[in-house]
């Protein structure tokens, strides 16, 4: 058997040995015919069409793809894939694809949610969700792990995850069925699906008070850029990006389990560390802290669980649906629970009622969109559903200290006041 | 119209990209946008429910837009 012989046969091999581990699937491309040679992706149809669709197969044979390194693919929906070559006579002559992956079990709740609105026929719909039920998730370090032994098997070449591509920039479509919030435009030097499969990486670290966290973390350092909220004060930007993480690091220690008030206390503490240093140093130490204190506790609590599946899941359902009306009666139904049971059981469990914790959530996203959009108070308080721009005022301004319009002024002056500081001594 | 057996997907949907209006498939139950991401998804899984597809069609909001999608339909 040549060498050919031999990686094309050890690739199939592969194919089968990550699909009775973990039921990922694998494909195999030819580069020049570009028709699939084998695969053992169940709904092979449906999957490959999703691929092809998502122009994941047509970046694959792409110029600009290095065909000596793995490549890692990714859909509108959040479906992962990597590719790595297979050479003969000095050209890439098969590609070998494995996936498609999720990297958390709540992206496919979420298109669920997402199906739901759109009011498909139950037969058309359940048709969907059956196939992309197939698809195993798989968190990003182990979707690393799988990458570097592919490539391994294709070539017996070690290689880290400094060695590999991410597709970019990520799919544009004429219109998305998911709610957007309006930001400035990104700088395209950084892979946006990259910093957020990472992002998403960590956070889900967070939730299971994974220790095995800091590969990752360095990752994130790495990716994030100086200048992304296209403010005019640089350390503005390192503040606002870590003051967001502290936000969602609290989210995600509440959806791993962690009680909301410890998760909140943890926050405010940050938070406040955030907005007093002086140095980016201080920064960076504060985030190493933030990041181990969070996923720590997330870890201790888990061991000793203070709050029950339902209510974890009643949190999480509400998290994902802020932007949606959030009716008490769809939140039971979710859960699977009698309105007044649910209630009891989340004030017990939470030493808060249900509906302070949405008004406290949509309070606490309201700041970052403060922040961090041009939108309007008014805006803001229609899309979290608020009633009037009074009474969202109302409640910021009980839950914050301050009127929504005077957070804003008052983190812009201070980015100014920091800002003019700087220049003077400059 | 119902589109062709052998129709590149890719193809199909970047074409419709070009479509000054909206397209849809419809079925006596459905209403597809295939102009919307997640939309597209669920037409690709039913592509090859036969029955499903047979149930419905290819509409173009605009009428010039068939133009732009004959080489897929039929």
């Amino acid at each position: 058997m040549d060498t050919y012989d031999k990686r094309l046969f050890d690739s199939k091999m592969f194919a089968g040995m990550i699909y009775s581990g973990c039921r990922m699937g694998a494909w195999c491309f030819g580069m020049e015919s570009r028709k699939m040679y084998y695969t053992t992706c169940p709904n092979e149809q449906e999957f490959l069409m999703f691929f092809t669709m998502s122009g994941c197969l047509d970046y694959i044979f792409s110029e600009k793809v290095d065909k000596t390194k793995p490549v890692f693919l990714s859909d509108s929906l959040g479906m992962i894939w990597v590719a790595d070559y297979i050479w003969h006579y000095g050209a890439p002559n098969l590609a070998v694809v494995i996936g498609p992956v999720f990297n958390s079990a709540s992206s496919i709740r979420g298109i669920e949610d997402s199906l739901r609105r759109l009011n498909f026929s139950i037969r058309v719909r359940n048709n969907l969700v059956q196939i992309l039920h197939k698809v195993p998730v798989v968190s990003v370090a182990m979707l690393y792990q799988y990458a570097s032994m592919l490539h391994y098997v294709l070539t017996e070449e070690m290689i880290t995850s400094d060695d590999f591509q991410f597709q970019h920039p990520a799919q544009t479509a004429d219109r998305t069925d998911a709610e957007e919030v309006e930001v400035a435009p990104l700088p395209e030097r950084v892979s946006m699906e990259r910093v957020r499969t990472v992002e998403e990486g960590l956070l889900q670290m967070v939730r299971e008070g994974n220790l095995n966290y800091k590969h990752l973390m360095q990752e994130l350092t790495h990716l994030a850029g100086p200048d992304d909220y296209q403010v005019r004060e640089p350390q503005r930007n390192n503040k606002n990006t870590m003051l967001i993480f502290a936000a969602l690091c609290s989210r995600a220690a509440m959806e791993g389990g962690l009680s909301p008030r410890t998760a909140k206390n943890m926050e405010v503490e940050y938070i406040t560390k955030i907005e007093q240093a002086k140095t980016v140093t201080e920064l960076m130490h504060i985030s190493e802290n933030m990041m181990d204190d969070f996923v720590k506790k997330v870890h201790q609590c888990r061991s000793h669980p203070e709050v029950s599946r339902t209510v974890q899941e009643c949190c999480s359902y509400i998290q994902r649906n802020l932007l949606k009306p959030l009716e008490l009666s769809d939140i039971a139904k979710e859960v699977g629970y009698t309105e007044y049971y649910l209630t009891k059981k989340f004030y017990k469990e939470m030493g808060v009622r249900l509906s302070d914790y949405i008004k406290d959530s949509r309070i606490e996203l309201s700041k970052i969109w403060l922040l961090t959009t041009q939108k309007s108070i008014q805006e803001i308080s229609d899309q979290m559903y608020f009633g009037t721009r009074n009474y969202f005022s109302k409640v910021f301004r009980d839950k914050v200290g301050m009127t929504p319009a005077a957070y804003r002024e008052r983190v812009m002056a201070a980015s100014d006041s920091e800002e003019g500081r700087k220049g003077r001594e400059e | 119209m119902n589109l062709k057996n052998k129709a590149d997907i890719r193809a199909f949907m970047q074409a419709i990209k070009g479509c000054g209006g909206n397209v849809f498939f419809e079925s006596p139950e459905d209403k597809i946008d295939l102009k919307s991401v997640l939309s597209q998804y669920v037409f690709c899984s039913i592509m090859n429910n036969k029955k499903l597809m047979d149930s419905g069609s290819i509409r173009c909001e605009n009428p010039e837009d068939y133009g732009k999608l004959e080489q897929f339909l039929e």
